[in-house]
């Protein structure tokens, strides 16, 4: 019965599992592959497109590539059900960037959905889009994007934000102005969600851009709250950043003061600068170096130190500290981010706290301890990280956290890293009146089952004890009593084990050889968990010795115990630094000398059996002893240290024997009680320098840091005394006694490294720099003018001086900008509020003045604006300006004189009312210099009122305020021939063909092609006719225009529709003629012909050429610029590319005359170019003007900005096509930046027309 | 940014640069020769990239970067779709991730945008994406496929709110607050305690209809140490009164979590004693209830790992089981301490050749459960509902268990 009702049991929960998984995708998961995927995705059911896509998700998951399936993918992209639209889009973006091509075919579906009504749709197809890698359709995803985030739906915005560092990544540099403008727009939304989104997408595309943020921060700061939590982590990292860069870090806050610059401050006052502070603050500055950009914000902050000192000085010279309000922006931001400590995110809590700790005063920092403990407590996955962060607040100000020791205990649950930081914190924290509890604490972990973690504990007991040295006598007796135990157990761990405690040296003696036996045994079993207690016992020994190099008042009670435990310490590395330990301490108190020469004996005795750390540090000890020994026992020490040395040098080991035979060398005169007078001088040296190699030799772990503290003091000895040499002095003795005289105090190091990363982030954590890390920005960084808030900013540059990014070379750029500015800008009102405006900037930032310079010759500006400088500037400027003109006037004349009928160059000014003139009515600079030279037409020609054409535009110097159009004369471009038959196989046939400019006398829809006909063969050719490949057509009724055009408005409207030649009907051997072949491409697809002759038919393919299918559509500038902005947006394309080949070959005739009017020469290059693939008619050739120019010799070489216009209409729909190339940035002679940019309202074929543009002006 | 959960169990990849799945293995040969993956920091550098992890139920959630970003922002994440993950799922393990692996791979992609996190709420997903339940699945069997896709954009997304669905309707207007505590304390070698306190998280579940504004106050709130709220709480009210309003989200949430520290008195004492000679290791532990805390301590468990020197152990109870698993993990279920006598555990650790004493000790730690009292003392003052047209059903609980209780031996 019982068997029975388990079977049923068991049958049961197996139903119950299937009926658990039934209905569940489980089966797909398990078997992908079972079904025809194919024939599910082509289905016209929904359920089986669905069960398809999640196959083939499966797959996915499983690590499978799909992407053989992408066709098929993309057709269901149009589908109606959302469900297979949300599949296909997850595929779609999985494998778009390696289909680049058939991922096109599915942007027309998403454009459609962007339309839709429902936003979940816009926002999928927006997502989408974006998320499909590939170049070609980002100016259509920044159109998508800039439409979207518009939208009335918050969420649909939200994932506008979110696609554009999406965009941003697909093209770097291409639309960054577009998306910071986005950005802009995005975070005046009133949806908080939005706003976070924002953040993040700032934070990826113009993290730098601050001044983006200035008229927002406030409103920002109000918001925040309200933002959901992902983007508050963004949001505050990024006001953060702008508060730094606007007001620097506050005086009185919490990290100021306990960082270097407190300690800076106060040095300058008392001026005393020694050395020690000076180490001091290295590390200190190392830190300041990662948080803020390089090593000048230091001198800058400390000229600004001495400047604020200095006005202190004048006002109260008592006080030390000026005592700064807070900022209202900074206050503001404190405010918004203390209700954030009560986040349920802890990434919101961290991130608040490093504005506290930044920025706010002392008294308040102290709110940001709770909520950082609590973090530990409540939310489990982040503790590692919050952690590492906390053990940065505290090393720096330990006395913030020394009340809350407790939360630093350590729990079971703890992992090993964090046990390491929680340890080093609370080593800092302990104070004297936590100390006891916390040493109790530290007993208890040395109990741990974790061995390593007890290491470190004992580690952690030796760093209080260093810092708190009340205690250090506590410590000690605990460390000696964890001495013996750990030593006991660890000999109790080998069963040979059998020595006690506790009898004197003397005793030991026949004891040695047991001893000896384990000892290798335990050399030779060195297991895992003996080699990690072994290490709890060096570290106790390390502290111990930590311990006794600061109160060396303890070092007998504790040291003669200490050394009586030594034959029971079996590991090298312990053994090794207390044998140190003797050598350094055998002359001091009064008891160790008296047992020193047993414990020698001892020594001499174990040391065939010790390790090599050991036997160094024994011959070391033998050393030092018989230096410093009493001259009574002299004579009994240096009989044994003779032994130890010769059993050294009879040593396996080559260090030891090395060292063995260099202190022989060394302590010579110490045996035998006299001088090395007879050595000579390469001995000598030789001497020396093993000394100084002695000092470099690898020692052991425990002893390493003094050594290596003292070797630059060493070596510098050495070689002071070989230099003052004195032949018959105790050269050597000195030199041993030197060496092995008492060490300096050592510092610990502290065992984990110091974090020297912004709190938060992420290199903070891996200690290093991440890529994409930033450090703060340099304090007040971004100048006064960049805020339009500021009311100080006088009103008539302010326009400009929003558009100005703030530069950090100020003084270079300013003089510019003077430059830049007009005469009605160099009032007197304007000139002083533009020095006024940009005054905090020089104060600062001012590498090469002084600020009470700066000062002076501000308060001189101000106080006479009408005085002689002022005046003497504007001249300057004036004459400079006048100089230009005339260069560009002597230019065109030189031009005119050359080529009187060609090349003109025309000013014109875009301010007085865009007349731009005709080639034949424009007015020659040449001949109306008068005019020009009139200082009101000057001002107005370089007026600030022009409106500057593109806002975004932030470079001052590329500001044009006028342009330049020049006449580059007819080209006649050639035509292109192309192959269409070879006469290889076509019989001797060769046929060729090129696209012809002129209209197709059938329809105003076809495209002329150009046919030449050459016979090469032998025989002549009969009835050549070419026509369209096409097997409907039957041979026996050669030409029907009409019925084929007929066919061509009925049957198939998407084939090209060709009406064939004339019949040629006799073509001699060797003769050529030409035909015209008219035909209407409906895309660009390959169209299929056949030759006919001789009875014979050859099929070829004709490729369309892009370029072709345009017809020139002549419009002047006016008329473009308004054609322009009608097919802007969505309809705009833009790629950037080089130009070259034929700049090259230009640029090599070293011709006065063209390097004159390289300008001309590239303009007709970048246009014949052009016109040779495109068949459009070009409108303008415009060069900007500067404002600002640079030297007369960049004049002529300077081509940036040419600007080609062409324009033209699609032949099928009459669609008109914009064309621009714009010479953007001249990088070298001979390749240069061009953006080519079409406007057209027939999306492929803009894209496709772009493609072939770029590749001819490309050249390749 | 991808995830990836176990080795092959699922991958996204939000970003334009492809992550390959070589990576787990890094990570794997990094996790496993330390036993366990929790040996890993959390965040730890590989060659080429940042990989962030959190473990829940046995699997690992991966997140891995290469730009810097803050490690909390993709921590929390992580955590935020483990949580949402086991409320969709019913649980977290590796079959029903399997299972249900298409609702993962949507719920994912609602969840983050190009590596920024989109939408976590997890009201508005289930709004979004219909969690599997039982009737759906037979539906679907039946039906032969239905969509788990919402087709409509939930209104909380553009809402001021985005916590808490528009339109809500209730038959039976309730809502029930729960105080939830655990003690934590830790007692030292010699028996001192030096650590008592308890941790505790409020938990609402709301059924309303309408959009409710509730009020909650303590009456003695003066008593906790740190709070965090649930984002939907006002920070004004609380700054000013101690007072929380808000709106609440519709379902069970965490609306805040508290903590009180430097308690005295822990309700019950655990006595170890441990004596250890000639290879031989005498146990005995003793528990007992310290103060009465009024209601029955339920579920009382201990559990301690031997050292690794112990080789075999004889333990017996006078109430309760002893368990001893392989990997040398003990546990000692008590359940209620019987009222005539104190539960007691003893016998003996033999200890392995060459070791005649214990060197290292292990650490105790404590189970219990006691229904129906806040150890803190915290206590509710009332529930007030405003805007409300009718009267709900209010009820309040209160649940204090040990979470990280540890006796040292």
């Amino acid at each position: 019965m019982l068997p029975q009702f388990a079977e049923t049991a068991a049958s049961f929960s197996r139903a119950s599992t299937l009926m658990l998984r039934m209905g569940t995708d489980a089966h797909l998961y398990d078997d992908p592959q079972d079904a025809n995927i194919n024939s599910l995705l082509d289905s016209k059911f929904d359920s089986e497109k669905v069960e398809a896509l999640k196959r083939l998700l499966a797959l996915m998951s499983q690590g499978c590539d799909v992407s053989n399936f992408f066709p098929q993918v993309v057709k269901n992209v149009a589908s109606q059900s959302l469900e297979v639209k949300k599949l296909v889009y997850i595929y779609l973006v999985h494998y778009a960037e390696r289909r680049p091509d058939e991922a096109l075919l599915s942007i027309n579906s998403f454009q459609k959905d962007l339309s839709d009504l429902n936003p979940l749709v816009r926002a999928w197809a927006l997502r989408a889009m974006s998320g499909i890698h590939v170049h070609v359709v980002a100016p259509l995803v920044l159109m998508a994007v800039t439409k979207c985030s518009r939208d009335p739906s918050p969420y649909v915005r939200r994932c506008a934000a979110n696609a554009i560092p999406k965009l941003y990544d697909l093209d770097r540099e291409q639309n960054n102005n577009a998306l910071e403008e986005l950005i802009g727009l995005l975070f005046n939304d009133n949806s908080a969600g939005v706003i976070g989104a924002t953040a993040a997408a700032f934070n990826s595309v113009c993290p730098n851009n601050l001044s983006l943020i200035g008229s927002k921060f406030k409103r920002l700061c109000e918001t925040l709250p309200d933002v959901e939590e992902w983007g508050q982590i963004i949001l505050i990292e990024i006001l953060l950043r702008y508060v730094v860069a606007k007001h620097g870090i506050s005086k009185i806050s919490a990290a100021y003061n306990s960082g270097y610059t407190k300690r800076l401050f106060i040095e300058r006052e008392t001026s005393d600068c020694s050395l020690e502070h000076w180490n001091g603050n290295k590390g200190q500055n190392k830190e300041e170096k990662n948080i803020f950009p390089g090593s000048d914000t230091i001198d800058q902050q400390s000229r600004l130190l001495e400047t604020t000192s200095l006005n202190s000085d004048s006002s109260k010279s008592s006080d030390a500290i000026p005592i700064i309000d807070l900022d209202n922006d900074v206050k503001l931001l404190l405010q918004c981010t203390s209700p954030l400590f009560w986040s349920q995110n802890s990434g919101v809590v961290l991130a608040a706290a490093g504005v506290h700790w930044l920025m706010a005063p002392m008294k308040e920092v102290k709110r940001i301890v709770k909520p950082l403990l609590f973090l530990l407590r409540s939310s489990y996955d982040s503790q590692y990280v919050v952690l590492a962060n906390l053990a940065t607040f505290v090393g720096e100000m330990p006395s913030l956290f020394e009340q809350n020791f407790e939360d630093f205990f350590i729990r079971s649950s703890d992992t090993y890293h964090m046990r390491a930081i929680k340890l080093e914190i609370l080593s800092i924290v302990a104070t004297e009146s936590s100390i006891h509890t916390i040493l109790q604490e530290l007993q208890d972990y040395v109990r741990d089952p974790d061995r390593k973690f007890a290491a470190d504990a004992v580690a952690a007991i030796g760093k209080c004890a260093k810092r708190l040295p009340t205690v250090a006598l506590t410590c000690l007796k605990g460390l000696l009593a964890l001495v013996r135990k750990s030593s006991v157990s660890l000999e109790g761990s080998h069963s040979l084990a059998s020595e006690k405690t506790g009898e004197s040296m003397k005793e030991k003696f026949p004891g040695i050889k047991a001893a000896h036996l384990f000892r290798a045994d335990f050399m030779l079993t060195d297991g895992d968990k003996d080699d990690s207690e072994a290490s709890v016992l060096t570290q106790t020994i390390l502290a111990i010795k930590t311990i006794l190099q600061q109160n060396p008042d303890e070092l007998e009670k504790v040291f003669v115990p200490l050394i009586r435990s030594l034959d029971l310490i079996n590991v090298p590395t312990a053994r090794a630094i207390i044998i140190w330990m003797v050598g350094e301490y055998s002359s001091t108190g009064t008891v160790l000398p008296k047992i020193v020469p047993t414990l020698l004996q001892y020594l001499a005795a174990c040391f065939p059996t010790e390790g090599l750390e050991s036997k160094l540090q024994i011959l070391n000890c033998a050393a030092k002893v018989i230096l410093h020994c009493e001259a009574s026992c002299k004579k009994a020490i240096s009989l044994v240290v003779n032994y130890v040395l010769d059993l050294g040098r009879c040593d396996l080991s080559y260090d030891v024997r090395d060292r063995a035979r260099m202190l022989k060398q060394l302590l010579a005169h110490s045996f035998s009680g006299v001088g090395v007078d007879g050595e000579n001088e390469a001995s000598q040296t030789y001497a020396v320098e093993q000394i100084i190699s002695l000092a470099d030799l690898p020692q052991c772990s425990g002893v390493e840091s003094e050594r290596s503290e003292d070797n630059s003091e060493r070596h510098v000895f050495g070689k002071t005394i070989f230099q003052q040499h004195d032949p018959h002095g105790n050269l050597v003795s000195a030199i041993a006694k030197y060496i092995f005289s008492p060490k300096l105090d050592p510092v610990l190091h502290s065992t984990t490294k110091q974090r020297l990363f912004l709190p938060g982030s992420l290199s903070h954590i891996v200690q290093h720099t991440a890529p994409g890390y930033r450090p703060l920005p340099k304090p007040f960084s971004l100048s006064e003018t960049c805020i339009p808030c500021d009311a100080e900013v006088c009103q008539p540059i302010e326009s400009r001086s929003k558009t100005r990014v703030d530069d950090h070379d100020s003084s270079g750029d300013d003089t510019d900008y003077i430059y830049s500015s007009t005469d009605r800008s160099f009032s007197e009102g304007s000139l002083q509020s533009h020095i006024s405006g940009s005054d905090p900037e020089n104060d600062r930032l001012s590498d090469s003045e002084s600020p009470e310079f700066e000062t002076k010759t501000k308060d001189k500006w101000k106080s006479s604006p009408n005085s002689s400088n002022a005046k003497s500037v504007k001249s300057k400027i004036l004459d400079s300006n006048t100089k230009m003109i005339g260069n560009i006037k002597s230019k065109s004349k030189e031009v005119d004189e050359r080529h009187t009928a060609e090349p003109l160059i025309f000013l014109s000014d875009s301010e007085h009312g865009k007349e731009i003139v005709e080639d034949g009515s424009c007015v020659p600079v040449g001949s109306d210099c008068l005019q020009l030279m009139r200082e009101d037409a000057l001002e107005s020609w370089l007026g600030p009122e022009v409106p500057i054409s593109r806002p975004v535009l932030h470079t001052e110097e590329s500001v044009p305020s006028g342009y330049a159009s020049l006449s580059i004369g007819a080209l006649d471009a050639e035509l292109r021939k192309h192959t269409l038959l070879d006469f290889t196989n076509g019989d001797g046939m060769n046929v060729m063909y090129a696209f012809s400019k002129e209209c197709s006398s059938y329809s105003s829809e076809s495209v002329c092609v150009r046919l030449f006909f050459e016979n090469r063969s032998l025989v002549a050719f009969t009835k050549i006719i070419v026509r369209a490949d096409d097997s409907i057509v039957s041979p026996s009724e050669p030409e029907l225009p009409p019925t084929q055009a007929h066919g061509r408005t009925a049957v198939s409207p998407d084939s090209p529709t060709v009406i064939p030649t004339q019949e040629i009907p006799f073509l001699e051997a060797g003769e050529t003629t030409q035909r015209d072949l008219h035909v209407c491409f409906h895309q660009l697809t390959p169209l299929k012909l056949g030759i006919h002759f001789n009875n014979k038919c050859y099929s070829v393919r004709l490729m369309p050429e892009i370029g072709a299918l345009l017809r020139p559509l002549s419009m002047n500038l006016i008329e473009f610029t308004a054609k322009e902005s009608q097919i802007s947006g969505m309809l705009e394309y833009s790629r950037r590319c080089t130009f070259r080949e034929r700049l090259q070959r230009f640029s090599n005739v070293n011709d006065f005359q063209l390097q004159h009017d390289k300008l001309i020469v590239v303009a007709r290059n970048i246009a014949s170019r052009v016109l040779s693939r495109v068949y459009a008619s070009i409108v303008s050739v415009t060069i900007p003007i500067f404002t600002s120019f640079r030297d007369d010799s960049n004049m002529n070489g300077d081509i940036e900005g040419l600007c080609l216009r062409f324009s033209g209409e699609t032949l099928l729909e009459c669609m008109p096509c914009l064309i621009t190339v714009t010479v953007d940035g001249c990088h070298s002679e001979f390749k240069l930046p061009v953006l080519v940019k079409i406007n057209c309202e027939d999306t492929v074929f803009g894209l496709n027309l772009l493609k072939k543009l770029v590749e001819v002006l490309s050249g390749s | 940014m991808i995830h990836l959960f176990r080795e092959v169990m699922l991958e996204k990849q939000w970003m334009g640069q492809q992550v390959d799945r070589s990576i787990c293995v890094w990570f794997w040969e990094q996790a496993f020769p330390a036993r366990d993956s929790y040996k890993v920091p959390s965040v730890i550098a590989s060659p080429a990239h940042y990989l962030l992890h959190i473990v829940r139920e046995g699997i690992t959630f991966l997140a891995c970067t290469q730009y810097e970003m803050s490690p909390l922002l993709g921590i929390e994440f992580l955590c935020r779709v483990a949580n949402v993950l086991s409320d969709y799922l019913g649980g977290l393990n590796e079959d029903l991730i399997k299972d249900n692996f298409v609702i993962v791979y949507q719920l994912l992609d609602e969840m983050m945008d190009s590596g920024f996190p989109l939408t976590t709420e997890p009201n508005i997903l289930k709004e979004m994406i219909t969690p599997p339940n039982i009737v759906s699945r037979m539906l679907s069997v039946v039906t032969g496929g239905s969509s788990t896709v919402n087709n409509i954009l939930p209104g909380a997304t553009s809402s001021n709110v985005p916590w808490r669905a528009s339109d809500l309707k209730h038959v039976n207007n309730e809502v029930y607050v729960d105080l939830v505590e655990e003690i934590d304390a830790t007692v030292n070698r010699d028996g001192f305690l030096v650590k008592c306190e308890v941790y505790g998280e409020v938990h609402v579940n709301s059924r309303l209809s309408g959009v409710p504004e509730l009020t909650l106050s303590f009456s003695n709130p003066s008593i906790l140490n740190d709070i965090r709220f649930h984002p939907c709480v006002r920070f004004r009210p609380w700054e000013a009164h101690q007072v929380l309003s808000f709106v609440p989200p519709d379902g069970a949430f965490k609306l805040m979590s508290y903590r009180v520290k430097k308690l005295k008195n822990t309700p019950i004492y655990v006595r170890p004693q441990l004596s250890s000679d000639a290879g031989v290791c005498q146990v005995n532990i003793l528990v007992g209830m310290r103060n009465d805390p009024g209601k029955p301590i339920d579920s009382i468990a201990l559990k301690f790992t031997f050292p690794q020197s112990v080789v075999s152990s004889d333990l017996t109870a006078n109430h309760g089981s002893v368990d001893v698993l392989t990997h040398k993990a003990c546990t000692w279920s008590i359940g209620r301490i019987p009222k005539d006598k104190a539960p007691c555990l003893t016998g003996t650790l033999t200890l392995e050749s060459g070791q005649d004493c214990l060197r290292e000790f292990p650490t105790i730690l404590v189970g219990f459960k006691i229904m129906g009292v806040a150890m803190s003392g915290l206590k509710i003052d009332k529930l007030d509902l405003q805007n409300l047209g009718y009267r709900p059903y209010k009820g309040f609980r209160a649940l204090t268990q040990a979470a990280c209780y540890e006796i040292r031996i």
